[in-house]
């Protein structure tokens, strides 16, 4: 088992670098989506079921060589029935929001087989919310700047280590904060002419 | 491609792309062109997951601040013992923090939730990688945990041993030798032990990239 982990650690850190798909024409694309439904039992008796739907896909475009400029969109949508326990009452709500980010980002080291890169990032989001017993509709606005590094695998992926800051308006409500995260950036890369 | 032998070979996209067709050519790309070998030998590992950190103050009207912090921590990867089917480990945990002004957040200013699951999952592709640009497979996982919900004051934390069981099937779609969209759908089942926490069950279906990172020959 050492020997695995070992080897996976070579393979990640030593040996799989490959050029980094930073060049004008190429794309970047992440995301996922998901529906879950569930059949629900509270401590307090209540009993139920929900449905939740996510869609959150991202798509770039290297607009110039290490430049990129992109869409992410958001749709989640949970919705439930219940029946509860000690009233004896159903009940039942939806929350729905939609939001679309469009970012930019740049990547400060050239493309020489560098097994990292550095990028920073801002992005701009314009969406709307409506909560579980409310009929209104609130404006979301967000925006939030972020810098991070790359380490790649091969030609097509990428692990990001992210930090930065947000700040979004709804309901009257300004939240802000820092943010960090790590996961994989997916490059494809277009057709070579010869 | 011959089965235990590593090829590296890059996404074949036609001349126009991307700069003329724009987004239905990359969809029909991804979907009918791109075939490329999948990495499903012996040896070869998986990846996926995410892990992040966020902090969250709230405003409203310039007071009533609440202030939040979510940890989550969900890393998986899978070793392929032969080929066609992988083994491997999923770990999914969080730790969400609340603290509120005095008085908002009866009984306490502050609240813990931390939740985590671990175990191990099994899959297995029906399809040789023939140069296909789409497989089947199919997939179970158990993970025991641990949940616990604590206050800062007055109140005993709340804790229970919970574990989620989960089975699902469905196509891959590879983009290259790497990379590869999944869409899955399956059936899930949570338990805990005190039924203090919310156990739900139900199907599920989820559309994702895995990620297929071959050894290297020596």
């Amino acid at each position: 088992m050492k020997k695995l982990i070992a080897c996976l650690l070579i393979i990640v850190l030593s040996h799989c670098f490959a050029d980094a798909q930073l060049t004008k024409g190429n794309w970047m694309v992440g995301g996922a989506a998901g529906l879950t439904t569930a059949n629900f039992f509270r401590a307090s008796g209540d009993t139920g079921r929900s449905t939740t739907i996510s869609i959150a896909p991202s798509i770039g475009y290297f607009i110039t060589m290490r430049f990129a400029a992109g869409l992410r969109f958001s749709l989640s949508n949970y919705h439930y029935t219940e029946h509860q326990y000690l009233t004896g009452n159903p009940g039942v709500g939806n929350d729905f929001d939609i939001a679309l980010d469009p970012f930019a980002r740049y990547y400060f080291l050239k493309n020489t087989e560098r097994p990292l890169n550095v990028f920073a990032e801002g992005s701009v989001g314009y969406g709307f919310k409506r909560e579980i017993g409310s009929d209104l509709h609130h404006i979301l606005n967000r925006y939030s700047l972020s810098a991070g590094t790359a380490f790649y695998f091969n030609n097509s992926i990428g692990l990001e280590f992210i930090l930065g800051y947000y700040r979004s308006t709804q309901f009257g409500e300004t939240t802000n904060g820092f943010q960090t995260r790590i996961g994989f950036q997916i490059h494809l890369e277009k057709e070579k002419k010869y | 491609m011959q089965l235990g032998k590593q090829q590296n070979i890059k996404t074949r996209l036609p001349k126009s792309f991307p700069n003329k067709k724009g987004f239905a050519t990359f969809m029909a790309i991804l979907l009918f062109q791109t075939i490329v070998s999948a990495q499903l030998e012996k040896g070869t590992w998986m990846v996926g997951g995410n892990a992040s950190f966020t902090t969250a103050d709230y405003e409203h009207q310039g007071t009533n601040r609440n202030n939040n912090s979510t940890l989550i921590f969900a890393p998986a990867v899978g070793y392929f013992l032969a080929n066609r089917v992988a083994l491997g480990l999923r770990i999914s945990a969080s730790n969400h923090n609340t603290i509120a002004p005095p008085g908002t957040l009866f009984p306490s200013t502050s609240v813990s939730i931390f939740q985590m699951l671990i175990g191990p999952f099994a899959r297995y592709y029906f399809l040789k990688p023939n140069n296909r640009l789409i497989n089947f497979f199919v997939e179970a996982d158990f993970a025991p945990g641990y949940y616990k919900r604590s206050f800062k004051e007055y109140y005993p934390s709340t804790k229970s041993s919970i574990s989620q069981f989960s089975v699902a099937a469905g196509p891959v779609i590879y983009f290259n030798s790497s990379v590869g969209l999944e869409f899955t759908v399956g059936y899930y089942k949570t338990n805990n032990d005190t039924q203090v926490y919310q156990s739900p069950t139900g199907f599920q279906a989820a559309l994702g990239f895995q990620i297929h990172l071959g050894r290297e020959k020596l």
